[in-house]
């Protein structure tokens, strides 16, 4: 490892996107500050928090062009790839999402929303850290400033016991998580010299022929991302805390945080230095199954709507675990990699808007919508009814929306490393799954009671979850290109 | 539904093949009877778990594509005829075996044939009348299209050794089919159940693998479609008068509605298969297809024409004969018979199925070039690059 510690202006100017996050974050907080801790008009705010966002969307959009290559800067600890530009872009508009829906929501939105803001953006500079990390110690650090905005963030919120609980829970957990994943880093550390990435998979192969510690400590870093994607049995926290967050918090974790960790996940494990360990790939197979399964199953027998998406989430992430083994075995890999960079696109449109669907219905603090609630919906509010069928049906991965294609060139990485009985798992899941998701939209369309009614008052939102559908639909009838630019984004992923 | 019978592209065919399904739940489900969402979840669960394993064929196939000279993985249905694909007789676990019947079951599924048609019913019966005449007329066709358009030119040698299975299964649907409408007090579901009967004889056809069979098969489809498209129609017609689907319900109609009688009776016999309505000409070609390829399944077979009649005209001795009763002398000062929209609509059909009863050369003209090419696909063992795509315009 270079022990020089160089560092130019270019090495600044690749990581802006995560500084103009932070200084967006900053706005609205020390406007509040200087006039006295009086909150100041939510609208501002959050006008000040969009431009810090859109800066940062700009800022990595000017990297587009150069994406083929890899750069490394602050002496090889971040690298600047195709991929970091992609994620970079794709937090940066999932912040700008779950900014927009919690200004109207009523526990977020209101005494206390600079503060929120605040931690939402310096939430989503951990993220691109951790997605840009090459060194292990400064992806421990990007999941680390990540999970203490969300642990307070979720705390923050005025619902009085469940959100609480749910900050509790996932401190606790993600603690252990942490642990783990230290713990890893330190054996690989001891084994190999170094905590680069790009470093030690060189010689990845040779350690883990001479003894069992350096998978050990492989296995305990899996296990620290296995957390934070929610893979069963690592899983027990989300439901509760996917639940007890506020909604749009919900939909910011199960998108945005899912996302960079898979992206960490596949930085780490795609050197294809696991081709030689037959066992542990096995035993990931089994774990993505029993996600799937499990997710899938007990979404079945919920009757919170939250509820129900937490575990479908989960189910998901199985999905993508899926495409995660396909790009950890050898061969032309870029295929698997792909899948997963792609569902994840897709996951979070639809994930997002199903989770914005929610919001709408939450009309005071601490309101919990069953599904029962959206009986007789069609006939009451034509539109949201036709948007969230469209989320739900790509969730189940119908044709043409989003979801499908998501899912198809998940079996298809799957199919082409020979990974037959994980494909007909999934495939099996899939159909459990549309069991679940049809059920809401039975009970909109085919019931004639009629449950809750949607808050009126939340303008944005409502725009921001139809704009949400039509990618879906865009997205999925549009596959090809999109394919092709993340295609070209991973590329420079060797 | 129109594009999946003209997409050349697989994935595009996946999308139109699934994409059908949910104009139909909806279609269902929301205009349907009383026990539409249990039929509809059914009927979207079925298809889907059938279609899915079609969806991992489909991407197998797309990368044995890539060892075709070019080496570019391709959707192309043309490309995926000049694939030979690897077969071992007698086993199960091979890749064409195993493709086969990832495909086989999807299109099964849509068909139905006998294990998978508990659908059916359900969905037929609490279809609305649309729906039905969608579903027998179209929807079912889909099934039918893919075996011959995908399983049977795709994976030749393993359709010939498993032939045998549909074969059974087809005969065993036509009996099953048979009996099982027999007992049906509905007659909606009498007409559901004749449709697994139908179907059946569409599936030993196929699987008959000669001239005549496929050619059977393939009119049996078309016939299919119109004269239980136009059971179903009339079904619809007098419930929307009497409010009344059960046959026990009904008696001496006859004379309360001529016109509607007329016209039910002669769809009836095309849909039994008497001699000058289309059905004929479908189910004589199946049979005599059957017969050249297996003696044992065609003697089955004919058991099923003669169930077929039973049924058939025990519904018709039931609601049409006999003493007027129920809902008939209920409705009767309201006028039971056809109204003009109603005679219009149902007068084309009528007219195709005496003109595809007593004209078919026109047809098996048209049909005869890519029947001969599936034909000589299967005997030569050899596929041959152009697909049959264009045959139909020969």
């Amino acid at each position: 490892m270079p022990a020089v510690i160089d560092f130019s202006i270019k090495d600044l100017i690749c990581a802006s996107p995560a500084i103009f996050l932070f200084l967006g974050s900053l706005l609205p907080l020390s406007l509040k500050t200087i006039r006295g801790n009086r909150e100041l008009n939510s609208m501002v705010s959050l006008m000040l928090a969009l431009f810090g966002i859109v800066c940062a969307l700009a800022a990595a959009g000017l990297f587009y062009e150069q994406q083929k290559t890899q750069f490394y800067a602050f002496s090889g600890a971040l690298v600047f790839d195709g991929v970091s530009v992609f994620s970079s872009m794709a937090i940066s508009i999932i912040t700008a999402v779950a900014a927009i829906m919690s200004r109207e929501y009523k526990a977020i939105g209101r005494e206390q929303y600079s503060e929120f803001l605040f931690l939402l953006l310096n939430c989503a500079a951990g993220m691109m850290i951790l997605s840009w990390a090459n060194d292990l110690i400064i992806t421990f650090i990007g999941i680390e400033i990540m999970s203490l905005c969300l642990y307070l963030i979720i705390a923050l919120s005025h619902e009085e016991r469940l959100s609480k609980e749910a900050a509790f829970k996932y401190f606790v957990l993600g603690g252990f998580a942490s642990a783990f994943f230290l713990y890893g880093v330190a054996l690989i550390y001891g084994i190999s010299g170094t905590t680069y990435i790009n470093a030690f998979m060189v010689v990845a192969e040779k350690l883990m022929s001479e003894g069992y510690l350096f998978i050990f400590g492989i296995a305990m870093v899996a296990i620290g991302f296995c957390f934070k994607i929610a893979v069963v049995p690592f899983h027990a926290w989300a439901p509760d805390v996917y639940e007890g967050a506020p909604t749009p918090v919900t939909g910011f974790m199960a998108t945005g945080v899912k996302l960079v960790t898979f992206v960490a996940f596949l930085r780490f494990i795609h050197g294809q230095f696991l081709t030689s360990e037959a066992t542990l790939i096995t035993i990931m197979q089994w774990l993505a199954v029993l996600t799937m399964c499990l997710g899938n199953i007990a979404a079945i027998v919920q009757n919170s709507l939250k509820r129900m998406l937490a575990y479908s989430s989960i189910a998901h992430g199985g999905y993508v675990m899926v495409g995660l083994i396909a790009a950890s075995i050898g061969g032309e890999s870029w295929r698997g990699d792909l899948s997963v960079i792609f569902y994840m696109v897709a996951y979070a449109v639809m994930t997002f808007g199903a989770f914005g669907v929610v919001c709408l219905f939450e009309k005071k603090i601490g309101d919990m919508i069953l599904i029962d609630d959206l009986k007789g919906l069609a006939r009451k509010d034509a539109t949201t009814a036709f948007v969230f069928t469209i989320f739900l049906l790509s969730l189940a991965g119908i044709p043409p929306l989003v979801g499908f294609f998501g899912k198809f060139f998940i079996f298809s990485a799957a199919i082409k490393q020979g990974l037959f009985w994980l494909a007909i798992w999934a495939a099996v899941n899939s159909v459990i799954s549309a069991y679940y998701y049809l059920r809401p939209i039975v009970y909109m369309y085919m019931k004639e009671e009629s449950g809750a009614d949607i808050d009126r008052t939340q303008e944005q939102t409502r725009g921001i979850v139809i704009i949400l559908a039509i990618l879906v639909v865009v997205l999925g009838v549009a596959a090809e290109p999109v394919y092709n630019h993340i295609k070209l984004a991973i590329s420079s992923l060797q | 539904m129109l594009g999946t019978f003209l997409s050349m592209n697989a994935v595009l065919f996946y999308t139109f093949f699934e994409g059908s399904l949910i104009p139909m739940y909806f279609m269902i489900g929301v205009w349907g009877g009383a026990r539409r969402i249990y039929a509809t979840v059914k009927f979207f669960i079925f298809t889907m778990a059938g279609s899915i394993f079609m969806l991992l064929g489909i991407i197998a196939l797309m990368y044995l594509t890539t060892t075709l000279p070019g080496g570019q993985m391709s959707s192309n249905i043309t490309d995926f005829y000049s694939l030979k694909i690897l077969f071992v007789a007698n086993e199960f676990f091979n890749t064409q075996t195993l493709i086969f019947f990832a495909f086989a079951l999807a299109f099964a599924i849509k068909v139905p044939i006998f294990p998978f048609h508990t659908w059916l019913p359900d969905a037929h019966v609490e279809a609305p009348t649309a729906g039905s005449v969608i579903l027998a007329g179209v929807l079912l066709k889909m099934g039918t299209y893919g075996f011959l358009r995908f399983v049977i030119p795709l994976f030749p040698e393993a359709a010939e050794q498993w032939s045998w299975i549909f074969m059974l299964v087809g005969a065993f649907g036509i009996i099953y089919g048979a009996l099982v409408a027999m007992v049906q007090p509905d007659m909606k579901k009498l007409v559901a159940y004749s449709s697994v009967s139908h179907m059946g004889y569409v599936m030993i056809g196929m699987f008959a693998m000669n001239v005549y069979g496929v050619t059977g098969a393939l009119y049996q489809m078309l016939n299919h479609g119109i004269s239980t498209g136009a059971l179903f129609l009339l079904v619809g017609m007098i419930y929307q008068k009497t409010h009344s689907r059960e046959i026990k319900d009904y008696g001496g109609l006859a004379s309360a509605a001529p016109l509607f009688t007329i016209a039910f009776i002669i769809v009836s016999l095309s849909s039994i298969a008497v001699p000058m309505t289309n059905g004929f000409v479908g189910e004589f070609l199946i049979l005599l297809g059957t017969f050249m390829a297996n003696k044992t399944i065609a003697y089955f077979s004919v058991v099923g024409v003669v169930l077929g009649a039973v049924y058939m005209l025990w519904m018709i001795k039931r609601v049409f004969f006999g003493e007027e009763k129920g809902v008939v002398l209920e409705h009767k000062k309201e006028g039971l018979d056809l109204s003009r929209r109603e005679a219009i609509i149902l007068i084309p059909l009528i007219i195709l199925i005496f003109w595809m009863g007593l004209i078919p050369n026109q047809y098996f003209h048209w049909s005869k070039a890519s029947v001969d090419h599936l034909i000589k696909n299967r005997t030569n063992y050899q596929l041959i690059e152009e697909g049959s795509a264009h045959a139909g315009s020969n």
